[in-house]
């Protein structure tokens, strides 16, 4: 069995347009594939657009879900959709999804998974590998418990990649697509199962600087303190320890370009970029900050964050350890708003790593899903999620 | 010096990471906190495949408390039993576990070797590059996981046993509130007994039926009686708002049975089991729902109603239909109960109604039929009588009539005795319906004894018995019929010179005993045996030894007629010694404050 990813791109405005594109290219004139992976922007009607793709496809199972950009190879798409297909027997695919997020995080997760893997073996066949693919909605609810739950219920012994589902930053509705309809406020799952070994490599680029400190009081994404002060102002004056005045009104752009770091005994940092500063001098973050944990003020480049994207890409091809048939990236958004143009030289980084034959399409999201080094996937900020397939 | 820095930076990592799990390990010492987030938080910052908590409940039976890192199915594949050889332990069945290189570090939570009851495995996949120093913070950690798990333990069985009082408590305030629920429904059936047996009057029983329930279990209630065949009679119908009655009366009305609405009812009559009808179920009715029996039961507010059967002796006499609005009133099991109980009783007493009414009807025709006859009888006796008078006072003195004398002198006794017995009949049958009227008025007691005596002297003398009188100075008045006294006193001394042998002794007296008058008639004759004491005072009874000497309704009727008075009669006797015979009399007001007089005593022989 040989593993051949295909993919379509489509930049049309229409829902039907676009998904009759970009499947067409997809399936091309090859044998109806096992899976396809949809990931559109935020654009469409999220029912229209289930609609088209599920006509286009038929019976082909897919799955998917809308974010802030697409790619497809080196193209960046800022209005699109990308599919990737799975060929069929040499994979085979379930799908699961679950809500709601916001009320109950670790039940969605979990309850997704269950559902993805019922027509899965129990356990994974000698020899074969199984992906989880999580997506969830990252801007209703907790999204690290989502993952917890979704850990819970898939175990470490897989390969867990993935991203929050986005609508650009506008926080108003995201889409999870999944049995041909669109979905909110929801996690979908893909479990594949491969004779082929998967791998993801998962890399942000952001490196500490200012002293440790400790979160003193946090309740899920919002940090109130640091050290006993309002975290605004801890984040003010170490800023400032670097020369950098942060003003309440500068602050999401600073942070942008500033996030926080929470140390993991291995020395890597899991990263939460904070997104505004609330009343009380509260700091918002793109997902949980555990009470009692420590933070750093991380810092990042151009350079740095190629470099982190290149590194993720190499990771997953070493660990994949033979020739790679297809990847997946999950890129976050706010690494593309970090790099303006020079996100296509990050895209374009994974194609150099891979090689130009090897199909790959990703998404920019809103959160990724991975194991940063070697332990439990998390969920992280401003990172890059690469899930590579052996061929 | 960055090397400084640097070095600093990691000893922070390690404080914090400590600070941080030790926090979440004292959260452990809340049972109501997830074991699997502390472990989680664990694994995430270590970077741990897996976290697992061990435990050997029984020995050589090791059991995954909690896990991070396993699948739903890992966590319930269940581990080989067997001795944990040299402490080491088994193979653990978890394919997140079957990797080349795993490292784990395992830490017993309980101190010595040979008391060790749990572990707390660590799995890296390769050996973890934060060395040693980790692996001694994760052993003080263990400590207090381990000082968290016992905590834990008693904690939750503190919490166990906080809930098992408050179950208790909950089944006792349940238990409680269910007698207190039962005792409202017995007093409710004990209230029900009482008003029902109050009446033996049909429409009145009827109505009490329909009212009882209201508003205890029903809003409204009806009664529907089986008149005929085929036809029903819709009796009572009684609302627990005023302004409603009127209208749930406008139902009351005979129908035939296949214009019955609810048609509940009539299902009720055919099954014999109670029905529930509820709005939005079946059709309330086989006719047009539109009509008129039907909107006034949407007036009534009809949401639900149960039907139950009023059966009395095997028979099946109605339907009693309670009604209910209110969302508190469901009829569920215990009121359909108390309900189907109140049907039982409710039919009881119609049926003794019913009965009473029939036995009435039964008594007016009985008495009917006595006074027709013995009018009809009456006229010839006296004209039988009042000639054999005539004819004993025209036949000729001496020997030479005795032949015609003798025979019309039995005439003229049989005439007698069949008057008297008229007489008693009628007096009986007025006395069993409840229609005898008496004139009550204060009487003398000692002119009321000695009338009753002079009529019967010459009896007495007849029969060679001394008659003594012995009332009271200050008997008084008594408040009565006196002719129908008369008539009682008569009737015991007639029957003490009737029983009393030749010589013997009879004794009549009176005194004031409390707001009575106690009369007393005492003879000297063979008495009356104790077995039959208790039955002299029945109708047409009569001891063995004095059969056929009467009509055997003598002293019923003096019973009768003194009890008329509010009196009671009784008698002591002694066999040999004789028998007296007390009744009493309301004594009259005046008379306790009359003056005394001197005894009045007379004898005769």
């Amino acid at each position: 069995m040989v593993m051949q990813v295909a993919t379509g791109a489509s930049s049309l405005p229409g829902a039907e347009g676009a998904a009759a594109e970009a499947v067409g290219a997809a399936l091309g004139e090859g044998p109806r594939p096992a899976f396809a992976l949809v990931l559109s922007t935020d654009q469409y009607d999220a029912d229209a657009l289930a609609a088209a793709v599920t006509r286009e496809l038929g019976d082909v199972p897919w799955a998917g879900c809308c974010t802030a950009g697409v790619f497809a190879g080196g193209e960046l798409l800022r209005q699109g959709l990308v599919v990737g297909t799975l060929p069929r027997p040499a994979v085979r695919v379930g799908v699961g999804v679950a809500g709601l997020v916001s009320a109950d995080g670790r039940a969605a997760g979990n309850a997704a998974v269950v559902r993805a893997l019922e027509g899965l073996p129990a356990s994974v066949p000698a020899g074969w590998s199984r992906a989880l693919i999580l997506l969830p909605d990252a801007v209703t609810g907790n999204a690290a418990d989502v993952v917890r739950g979704a850990v819970q219920a898939g175990g470490t012994g897989v390969v867990w990649a993935g991203g929050g589902a986005g609508d650009n930053l506008r926080f108003v509705r995201t889409a999870q697509f999944a049995g041909g309809r669109a979905y909110s406020d929801s996690v979908v799952v893909i479990a594949i199962d491969s004779p082929m070994r998967m791998a993801t490599g998962i890399r942000h680029g952001f490196r500490p600087y200012g002293p440790p400190t400790m979160v003193t009081r946090a309740t899920g994404s919002d940090v109130a303190e640091l050290e006993y002060e309002d975290a605004f102002s801890v984040y003010q004056r170490t800023a400032e320890g670097r020369g950098d005045r942060v003003s309440r009104d500068g602050f999401a752009k600073f942070a942008m370009t500033h996030p926080l770091g929470i140390p993991q005994a291995d020395g890597e940092h899991v990263i939460r970029d904070p997104l505004r500063v609330d009343a009380g001098g509260s700091l918002h973050c793109v997902g949980e900050v555990p009470d009692g944990c420590l933070v750093r003020l991380m810092e990042g480049d151009r350079d740095a964050l190629l470099g982190a994207a290149r590194e993720a890409a190499h990771a997953a091809r070493g660990a994949v350890g033979a020739p790679v048939a297809g990847a997946f990236v999950f890129d976050c958004i706010s690494r593309s708003l970090m790099l303006g143009q020079g996100v296509r030289d990050e895209l374009a980084t994974y194609g150099t790593e891979f090689g130009p034959e090897v199909p790959v399409i990703g998404c920019l999201t809103f959160g990724e899903v991975g194991a940063l080094g070697r332990g439990v996937p998390q969920f992280h900020n401003k990172t890059a999620v690469v899930l590579a397939m052996g061929g | 010096m960055p090397a400084d820095r640097d070095l600093q930076a990691e000893r922070l990592v390690l404080l914090s990471v400590l600070q941080e799990l030790t926090v979440a390990a004292l959260d452990l010492f809340d049972p109501r906190r997830s074991m699997a987030l502390f472990l989680e938080r664990v694994a995430e910052r270590l970077g741990c495949v897996a976290v697992l908590v061990l435990h050997e409940p029984e020995p050589g039976a090791l059991r995954l408390l909690d896990a991070a890192g396993l699948s739903t199915a890992s966590r319930a594949a269940p581990i080989a039993s067997g001795a944990l050889a040299g402490g080491e332990l088994p193979c653990l069945p978890y394919a997140e576990l079957a990797r080349q290189g795993l490292v784990t570090w395992r830490f017993a939570l309980g101190g010595e070797a040979g008391a060790r009851a749990a572990w707390l495995l660590l799995c890296f996949e390769g050996e973890p590059a934060f060395g040693p120093r980790y692996h001694g913070m994760m052993r003080r950690l263990g400590e207090i996981l381990h000082t968290a798990l016992l905590h834990r333990l008693l904690y939750a069985r503190m919490l166990e046993q906080e809930r098992e009082r408050e179950r208790h408590l909950a089944a006792e305030q349940a238990a409680r509130a269910a007698a207190e629920d039962a005792q409202r429904r017995a007093a409710f059936l004990a209230e029900a007994s009482r008003r029902l047996s109050a009446s033996l009057n049909l429409e009145a029983t009827l109505a009490r039926v329909a009212r009882l329930p209201v508003p205890f279990i029903a809003d409204w209630s009806m009664v529907d009686l089986l008149d005929r065949e085929g036809s029903l009679r819709r009796a009572v119908v009684v609302h627990a708002d005023p302004t409603r009655a009127e209208l749930g009366r406008r139902l009351e009305r005979s129908a035939p049975l296949d214009e019955i609405i609810p048609a509940c009812v009539v299902r009720v009559l055919r099954t014999g089991e109670s029905v529930l009808w509820e709005r939005g179920g079946e059709p309330i009715g086989p006719s047009d729902p539109a009509s008129d029996d039907a909107a006034i039961l949407e007036d009534l507010g009809l949401v639900r109603c149960l039907s139950v059967p009023l059966v009395s002796r095997g028979t099946t006499l109605g339907v009693l239909t309670l009604g209910s609005g209110r969302s508190d009133l469901c009829y569920g099991p215990a009121d359909q109960s108390l309900i189907e109980e109140l049907g039982r009783r409710a039919a009881l007493a119609i049926d003794n109604a019913r009965l009473y009414e029939s036995a009435q009807r039964a008594i007016r025709a009985r008495e009917e039929l006595v006074a027709v006859v013995s009018h009809d009888l009456k006229s010839p006796l006296a004209t039988a009588l009042m000639n054999a008078q005539l004819l004993l006072r025209r036949l000729p003195p001496g020997e030479e009539s005795r032949d015609l004398r003798r025979p019309t002198e039995r005439i003229q006794k049989a005439a007698e005795r069949m008057e008297r017995l008229i007489r008693d009949l009628l007096d009986m049958a007025k006395l069993d319906a409840g229609h005898l009227v008496i004139a009550p008025a204060p009487v003398e007691v000692d002119a009321l004894v000695s009338d009753a005596v002079e009529l019967l002297r010459e009896a007495a003398a007849a029969g060679s018995l001394q008659l003594n009188l012995r009332v009271a100075p200050c008997a008084g008045c008594a408040r009565c019929d006196r002719e129908r006294v008369l008539q009682v006193i008569a009737n015991l001394l007639g029957n003490a010179i009737k029983f009393t042998p030749s010589g013997g002794e009879i004794a009549i007296g009176a005194e004031l005993s409390g707001a009575d008058v106690l009369f007393w008639v005492r003879d000297t004759g063979p008495g009356i045996a104790e077995e039959d004491q208790a039955w002299i005072f029945d109708r047409y009874w009569q001891a063995r030894q004095t059969a056929h000497q009467g009509t055997g309704l003598g002293l019923s009727i003096a019973k009768g007629l003194v009890e008329v008075h509010g009196g009671r009669i009784w008698v002591e006797s002694t066999i040999g010694a004789g028998s007296t015979f007390f009744f009493t009399l309301p004594a009259a007001v005046s008379a306790t404050h009359r003056p005394p007089s001197s005894a009045s005593s007379a004898s005769t022989q």
